[in-house]
């Protein structure tokens, strides 16, 4: 006999599960379904909801009430959750995609309810349901789109200009690209352009694959002083291999490759066919602050004061993005971009007025600097390589470097780069060396293997050639990674020092806090120590043990991960991760802690804040879904470190 | 007419007009077979009910709505839940209303109570109920049955606020209502005071009695309506 389902039994399970992601962003149909599917069972304390191993597993698992925690068989009770869930949190996903028995073994925590829903209702959710699919397969990379989402149109809804710099570039596109052949003479290209009112053509093949770019700056370059006449063909004109990104790519993205790359015109692509030209022009309208703008001011900054000037428009800027809901990744690189600038223009002004010896050199930034990770909180850390001539006075040259370095470092001070407390500075004469001098000094560190050593490994290894002669730096990162692999102990001990982090996620409810060292943050987490760093430190030492010589922490787990045999996907997840955390660190720096009561994602300045650590967070005063995706992050944190025990722990 | 319907009209069964499918369905239900309790405790199907009514009397008051909800194997099946609103010829009074939020003009816009309580029969069909308060919702429901359709609906009751202490002996107890033992074990009512929230909210409690049930090695249906009926004679004898 058919049943009648209560329509406000069904409701009201939609509308408990609506309250978390992913069942927030599902349509109302698929969600009817999957309430009218579920079954909802009752786990008292301390029983087990799911044992690890047996037979594949058969349902999702959604927390409806109360707390499960999930353990490796393995790993004794007093150790420490895997994983905790609470209220809306689906498990196990992983098994039940794959269809194997679980890892894992559940055990409620509290009195708990959860709804089980079928495996074959799961996979029809996830065949009908993109919002859940997404949610099942990149579970972290959704979360976190979803955030980033929720903090784009919090400020969408605050300006009027609905064109924030993370829309896609198609949102701009006005008229579809006027192209070429590449056998059509410059006089007729140059006809059309006029006859058009347009800055840029587009050379085209057959397929409308462009070849290259042809704008009104080029006349005088690539014609008028390049000697070329009218009738050639306008592919010994054009700029060939034009840059191109993809028509969902953000704003922002061809806004920082115009101020990276000083190009004025960027091709939007569609599944490989050309759809139109965004120009410095479009971007400029759309925005007052603009990167190229930043980029120029810095360049052309003839003073101390001006560079300094600059300095705040980026760390303006930089705010800007953030509220935008740029993510973590392209606002780092974005400061990191804009600080080189300034960090080069502050190198020239500091020239000026100290010149430093004719002979090759390279300033270094260390650390964040050099991992391309700086946030908006950053003092200095750099160094100088340089080589003098055969025969000349070391000791000379090298003074007449520090001079040079000091001014540098002083200007730096003064454009918002604080001096680096502990010294480490090209103005000290400890790391004011020549390459030979370095590789000692790197020798010594791997030899010895202690304390100063590593610590001095985890700022120094990061190097990065942020001005002058690059192929000093590339020396010495050759050298590093032909020396490295004959110090087994050196990184054995690297681990060591790696592990004693870890990632804070306890039994409790969220998180364990660690107060601070004095107990003078109460509730709080400080997310360098316990968030970034653990992916940070595992990332070099994969980089150094394989061969990587990449030095940003994305880069540096993307490019090991294959040597690795680690799955796409895996690397994936913990590279999400790990700019999660550093963009709640951003949030957190640019003016408060990450919070908004009611809508998801979002962040407000709250000026009651007794004590602002710029790396500290109350993980309370997340919402609900920031929350989750920094469990889930340093879940990554944990799973990284797990491999590190594997790979090197006998 | 059917022989049952003759029955009814010699009853002279009230206001409601019995028609055909509601005949059908009072039919299809006299002829379940009595509930078994004597197999296996986990694999007992339960129909867990709540009422709402005029009032709290339950000789006068009237029954206003009807909520119930499935247990089997332990598990609540969202879909498989029932709800009914009774069509009252007058609203119930405000204060009543603010209890329950059936509002004046869902009342009389509800069901023809005939109609809506055979519906419920064919939900319920002979399976053992489950109430908190029991005896307040079976009086309720046999009333309106036998008010309503001439038929004697006595199904086996368990009173949970008589189960609820005897396999908690560790709770406080100061624990009375439905509210002081959903709230012991966290379990959140979506609408308090609708029926079949409150169905719903019941059920998960009788979730959380059943697996101690399991633990305590109790065996049957039939065990657990004893265990019941005996803490409700030695809470008699304590005066409670």
């Amino acid at each position: 006999m058919p049943l009648q389902p209560a329509p406000s039994l069904i409701a009201s399970t939609i509308d408990d599960l609506r309250r978390h992601a992913p069942f927030d962003a599902m349509d109302a149909a698929i969600l009817q379904y999957i309430a009218s599917r579920m079954s909802l069972a009752y786990f008292a304390r301390g029983a087990t909801v799911l044992a690890s191993g047996g037979a594949p597993v058969s349902q999702l698992f959604v927390v409806q009430k109360g707390l499960v925690s999930g353990m490796e068989p393995s790993v004794a009770a007093d150790e420490g959750a895997a994983l905790t869930l609470s209220e809306g949190e689906c498990f196990p996903v992983g098994a039940l995609i794959a269809q194997r028995p679980s890892v894992l073994t559940f055990t409620a925590r509290e009195d708990t309810f959860c709804y089980l829903l079928p495996l074959t209702d799961f996979e029809h959710a996830m065949d009908v349901s993109r919002p859940f699919r997404d949610f099942a397969t990149r579970r972290i990379a959704a979360l976190l789109e979803q955030s980033q989402r929720s903090v784009q149109r919090q400020y969408t809804s605050r300006v009027s200009d609905a064109h924030s710099l993370a829309s896609p570039l198609k949102s701009i596109i006005r008229r579809p690209p006027v192209t070429v052949p590449p056998d059509v003479p410059v006089r007729q290209v140059l006809e059309t352009m006029k006859a058009l009112r347009i800055g840029s053509v587009v050379v085209t093949d057959t397929a409308q694959r462009p070849l290259g770019i042809f704008t009104e700056r080029d006349v005088l370059d690539r014609i008028a002083l390049a000697g070329i006449a009218q009738d050639a063909p306008i592919e010994r004109a054009m700029t060939p291999n034009p840059f191109a990104l993809q028509s969902h790519a953000a704003l922002f993205e061809a806004a920082q490759a115009m101020a990276r790359h000083r190009f004025r015109h960027v091709l939007v692509m569609e599944e490989g066919r050309l759809i139109g030209v965004v120009s410095e022009r479009d971007l400029f309208t759309l925005q007052r602050l603009s990167l190229g703008e930043i980029a120029k001011s810095i360049e052309q900054a003839g003073d101390v004061d001006a560079l300094s000037h600059a300095s705040h428009e980026v760390r303006r800027l930089a705010a800007a993005l953030l509220a935008q809901g740029v993510g973590a990744e392209q606002l780092t690189q974005f400061v990191t971009t804009l600080n080189d600038a300034i960090a080069g223009r502050a190198l020239a002004l500091a020239a000026e007025a100290s010149p430093p010896p004719d002979v090759p050199w390279c300033w270094l930034g260390l650390g964040s600097e050099g991992r391309m990770e700086q946030t908006l909180a950053t003092d200095q850390d750099n160094a100088l390589i340089f080589v003098p001539a055969a025969g000349t006075d070391v000791a000379a040259v090298r003074q007449s470097f520090l001079a040079f370095a000091d001014h540098a470092n002083r200007i730096l001070d003064q454009c918002g780069f604080p001096l680096c407390k502990g010294d480490i500075m090209a103005r000290n004469s400890r790391w004011c060396l020549t390459l030979a001098e370095w590789q000692e000094t790197f020798g010594h560190w791997l030899r010895s293997a202690n304390g100063d050593a590593l610590l001095n490994a985890a700022i120094f290894f990061d190097f990065r050639a942020l001005h002058g002669d690059a192929a000093l730096a590339q020396s010495l990162r050759d050298w590093l990674g032909a020396h490295v692999a004959a110090h087994p102990l050196f990184l054995l001990q690297m681990v060591n020092n790696a592990l004693q982090v870890r990632p804070p996620l306890g039994l409790l409810r969220d998180f364990v806090k660690d107060d601070g060292d004095d107990g003078e943050f109460p509730g709080t987490i400080d997310l360098k120590k316990y968030g970034t760093r653990p992916f940070v430190d595992a990332a070099r030492i994969f980089a150094l043990k394989h061969g990587v010589t990449a030095s940003n922490t994305a880069e540096r787990i993307r490019l090991a991960a294959p040597r690795m045999r680690m799955h796409e996907d895996e690397a994936a997840a913990i590279v999400d991760g790990f700019h999660f955390v550093q963009l709640l660190r951003l949030r957190n720096q640019e003016g408060g802690n990450a919070s908004a009561p009611a809508p998801l994602g979002g962040y407000q300045a709250d000026a009651e804040a007794p004590l602002h650590h710029p790396n500290r967070i109350d993980p309370d005063q997340l919402n609900e879904l920031d929350r989750r995706i920094l469990k889930e992050a340093l879940r990554q944190a944990r799973k990284l470190q797990s491999r590190l025990e594997l790979d090197f722990k006998p | 007419m059917s022989l049952l319907g003759n029955w009814l009209a010699a009853k002279n069964v009230a206001q409601s007009v019995v028609d055909g499918p509601v005949l059908a369905k009072l039919n299809q239900w006299r002829d379940l077979p009595e509930a078994d309790l004597s197999g296996p405790l986990d694999r007992q199907r339960w129909l867990v009910v709540d009422v709402e009514t005029t009032g709290l009397d339950m000789h006068r008051d009237q029954l206003l709505a009807i909520g119930a909800v499935v247990v089997e194997g332990r598990l609540i099946q969202l879909d498989q839940s029932f709800e009914v609103v009774l069509r009252q010829d007058a609203p119930s009074r405000e204060a009543n209303i603010l209890i329950h939020r059936i509002a004046g003009g869902e009342q009389v816009d509800g069901i023809e109570p005939a109609e809506a309580l055979a519906s419920f029969l064919e939900f319920a069909q002979k399976l053992p109920c489950v109430a908190f308060h029991a005896a307040f919702d079976e009086t309720m429901l046999r009333r309106a049955c036998r008010g309503h359709l001439g038929i004697d609906f006595s199904p086996q009751f368990v009173d949970l606020a008589h189960l609820a202490p005897a396999l908690f002996p560790e709770a406080p107890s100061a624990l009375r209502s439905l509210d002081d033992w959903v709230a012991y074990f966290s379990i959140g009512i979506h609408a308090r005071h609708r029926a079949v929230a409150d169905a719903l909210g019941t059920a998960q409690l009788f979730q959380a009695l059943l697996a101690r049930a399991t633990e305590r090695n109790i065996a049957s249906a039939q065990k657990l309506f004893s265990m019941a009926r005996d803490q409700r004679w030695l809470a008699g004898l304590a005066g409670r």
